[in-house]
């Protein structure tokens, strides 16, 4: 928008200003606030103090990204034997033939959905559960987030314990022979079942708190005004505190996509990619490719098709959980 | 202003505490000193990688240091990635004076590109045993001293055994399905499972398999005109067929650490493994009567032979600063009439690996006894999966193991096998 010649200062500053608010608000309907007029003021303080951590996460994450990961995917590069020699886009077109890893994307997606939904309506049940006066709401809490402190190795360990030995000794004194014969590592579909269970299980406690923070932002008045009009119950849950907590859904829903596509020491620890490579996730797939058969440029182009196919899922779910969001 | 200065100040602060931290991750060697390390001794550095011996290889360090006065002889563990180290000096041209190396093609790399030195004309080489020559030479002369050997095959419950009126350890497959039906009827669990691991059914396999193979099986693995599958493949699968039968239930629930808990509390007779399987044992049972014999699974008695091979070998930096008293410091590590030297600290337990020679333990234990008649009777033969392309293991453990979980058939399961391999050559 060209400023007319000869117009004064204040003219010019008040274009500007009105630019710069259709540029914010375009896709809404909502007006320039005061929240706005102080971000356009110290934009760029605001700036300056993200710049310690984006210099941290160009160098740690997106330098190794660039400068190493993507062309080492045109690579092959086997690194016992030290052979590296330019193939182009040949990694790319083997990774799309290859059984295992198209296993291993079917069995992460799997694993990715089932535990995100099992967690956040189970991290969902307790969070509501605990919102209102329970005695030892905050010891009760904790307890349900340690799970997450736990290092995944740990918990794998646990978890085995009670799959071969707790479980069965249970079904001994209970007299339940399935109980005390189920093998739970012996087949695929068991393993699966196992990993799915120990994830969700992991991840339920941190996404409980983040709904706990959640539902306490809600106003109080707007329940009580809802509840006097007779909206209660499950009702009250899909109409009024669901929608209002749409922004805890998007970062839960944000921090469960890239942790479960990203899913490994679990899975390593509690099945070891499971009876054949069963349980074997996209992480797992490339890590065994990479230590364990030393193909690091093949490797590496996988790595680069999860980064694509997580940065994709997040990008569009980000879309559609930010025009959900209800602001007060 | 002020909000300015003090919150550049707080800035400062985190990237000074980031820098520290830095500094702190990113050392990767843990110095384990010797004795003090000066005073005009000579330092000889010997790098080991991380492994939970380590404790006893500086108890042999110790035991030489405080014999004499002239050499400091210093063990570093790296605890970070050993290959990762050992490129980095490579580069740098910094080798230290002695240095742990895989057997096999590790050390012939070294040897081909004039890293380490020639050990041919050193004492121990005429005291090793013949069988595992193979394993650190180069175009005939040895390259590496083997420090240790590992052994698989089928340790078993001596008392176990006697329980149920086991007299002989089967030779053929006949008399181990026979072993099997006995110890069945007494109500013990034949073999110990430790099968959720696949690295344990990558060993059995590469047992199994050396028994059925001709000699220039290996060279065509290796060009890629061989398969896993050959006429005699029926006899590799039969043996796995037994183990499924006799493993207990729920036998791919056991991993390592179960199985091998197992066989040292008495729960299971035998387990088809490795000496490092008695290591739990030393903490449940030391006085496990435990015996060892080679796998079974011909109609041939001669082809019941131990899977002997080398665990670890120590090489010299040909351009160490002071190669005679490296030397002295390995003909001390060799040296098999000394009771209290280095192979009484490294080897001298259950579970240890033994060397490579000829050594009186003062630990007492059938399996040690066992162990030295086959190798002086020279009825050994090496890991045969250690001669194929690296990264094998990992393709043919999780094979075995869809066998075992019932998920493949023989054919199948060998299909992937050579697949894999194929994989591995290119």
């Amino acid at each position: 928008m060209d400023p007319l010649p000869f117009s004064s200062a204040r003219t010019q500053k008040k274009r500007r200003w009105e630019a710069f608010c259709k540029a914010r608000y375009s896709d809404r309907e909502e007006r320039c606030g005061m929240s706005d007029f102080l971000y356009k003021k110290n934009k760029k303080f605001y700036l300056s103090l993200l710049f310690p951590a984006l210099l941290l996460y160009c160098a740690a994450l997106a330098g190794p990204l660039l400068i190493g990961s993507l062309p080492y995917s045109f690579l092959n590069w086997n690194l016992i034997k030290g052979k590296k020699e330019f193939i182009g886009l040949g990694n790319y077109i083997k990774l799309f033939q290859d059984e295992r890893f198209i296993h291993a994307v079917g069995f992460t997606i799997m694993l990715a959905v089932v535990s995100i939904i099992l967690s956040n309506i189970v991290a969902f049940a307790v969070a509501f559960m605990l919102d209102r006066n329970v005695r030892g709401k905050g010891v009760i809490r904790s307890f349900f987030f340690i799970p997450n402190i736990i290092s995944g190795v740990m918990v794998a360990f646990v978890w085995i314990f009670i799959f071969t030995n707790a479980i069965p000794n249970v079904g001994e004194r209970l007299n339940l022979d399935y109980l005390v014969n189920i093998s739970w590592f012996g087949n695929a579909d068991m393993s699966m079942a196992a990993v799915v269970i120990v994830t969700t299980w992991q991840s339920t406690g941190f996404l409980m708190m983040l709904y706990v923070a959640g539902l306490q932002t809600i106003p109080r008045d707007v329940i009580e005004a809802a509840m006097l009009d007779g909206c209660v119950g499950l009702k009250k849950i899909f109409r009024i505190q669901l929608p209002l907590l749409m922004p805890t859904v998007t970062i839960n829903l944000f921090v469960s996509i890239a942790g479960a596509f990203k899913s490994f020491d679990i899975p390593l620890s509690l099945t070891g990619g499971g009876p054949a490579n069963s349980t074997q996730t996209i992480a797992l797939n490339i890590y065994s490719d990479a230590f364990g058969a030393y193909k690091t440029g093949y490797a590496s182009a996988k790595s680069m098709v999860l980064f694509l196919m997580v940065a994709v899922i997040a990008f569009i779910q980000l879309r559609i959980t930010r025009k959900r969001e209800v602001q007060m | 202003m002020k909000k300015k200065v003090i919150s550049v100040l707080l800035a400062g602060l985190m990237v000074l505490g980031l820098a520290g931290c830095q500094g702190g991750t990113s050392e990767q060697e843990s110095k384990t000193e010797g004795s003090s390390g000066d005073g005009g001794k000579t330092a000889v550095k010997l790098v080991v990688w991380s492994s939970g011996a380590a404790e006893n290889f500086q108890k042999g360090a110790d035991a030489f240091n405080s014999r004499q006065d002239k050499i400091d002889f210093q063990i570093e563990m790296q605890t970070g990635d050993y290959n990762q180290y050992l490129r980095a000096k490579v580069a740098s041209d910094d080798l230290p004076d002695m240095f742990f190396l895989n057997p096999y093609s590790q050390v012939q790399q070294f040897a081909e590109n004039d890293r380490i030195l020639d050990l041919s004309d050193q004492e121990f080489s005429s005291k090793i045993y013949d069988s595992v020559k193979d394993a650190y030479s180069y175009e005939g002369k040895a390259y590496a001293y083997p420090m240790c050997l590992e052994m698989l095959g089928i340790y078993y419950n001596v008392d176990l055994f006697e329980e149920a009126g086991i007299t002989e350890v089967p030779k053929t497959f006949a008399e181990m399905e026979e072993v099997c039906r006995k110890l069945q009827e007494k109500n013990i669990t034949p073999f110990a499972a430790t099968y959720k691991d696949g690295w344990t059914l990558n060993h059995l396999f590469s047992c199994l398999q050396g028994n059925v193979v001709g000699d220039s099986w290996v060279q065509e693995m290796n060009e890629g005109t061989g398969s896993f599958a050959n006429d005699r493949s029926e006899e590799v699968f039969r043996f796995l067929d037994l183990m499924k039968d006799n493993s207990g239930s729920n036998y791919m629930d056991a991993d390592s650490t179960a199985g091998f808990n197992a066989f040292a509390s008495g729960e299971a007779a035998m387990i088809a493994s490795g000496e490092f399987s008695l290591l739990n044992a030393e903490s449940v049972n030391p006085d496990l009567n435990v015996g060892l014999f080679g796998v079974p699974n011909t109609d041939d008695e001669a082809d019941a032979k131990l899977d002997v091979d080398v665990g670890i070998c120590i090489v010299v930096n040909k351009k160490s600063e002071h190669l005679e008293e490296t030397l002295e410091v390995l003909n001390y590590i060799a040296d098999n009439t000394d009771a209290e030297g280095w192979m009484h600290y490294s080897s001298d337990a259950m579970g240890a690996a033994p060397p490579a020679m000829e050594f009186e333990m003062q630990l007492d234990k059938q399996y040690y006894k066992d162990y030295t008649a086959y190798m002086e009777s020279g009825n050994s033969k090496p890991w045969i999966y250690l001669q194929l392309p690296s990264g094998i293991a990992d393709t043919v453990g999780p094979a075995v193991q869809g066998y075992f979980a019932g998920s493949t058939d023989m054919a199948e399961t060998l299909e992937v096998m050579d697949v894999g391999c194929q994989e591995l050559l290119e």
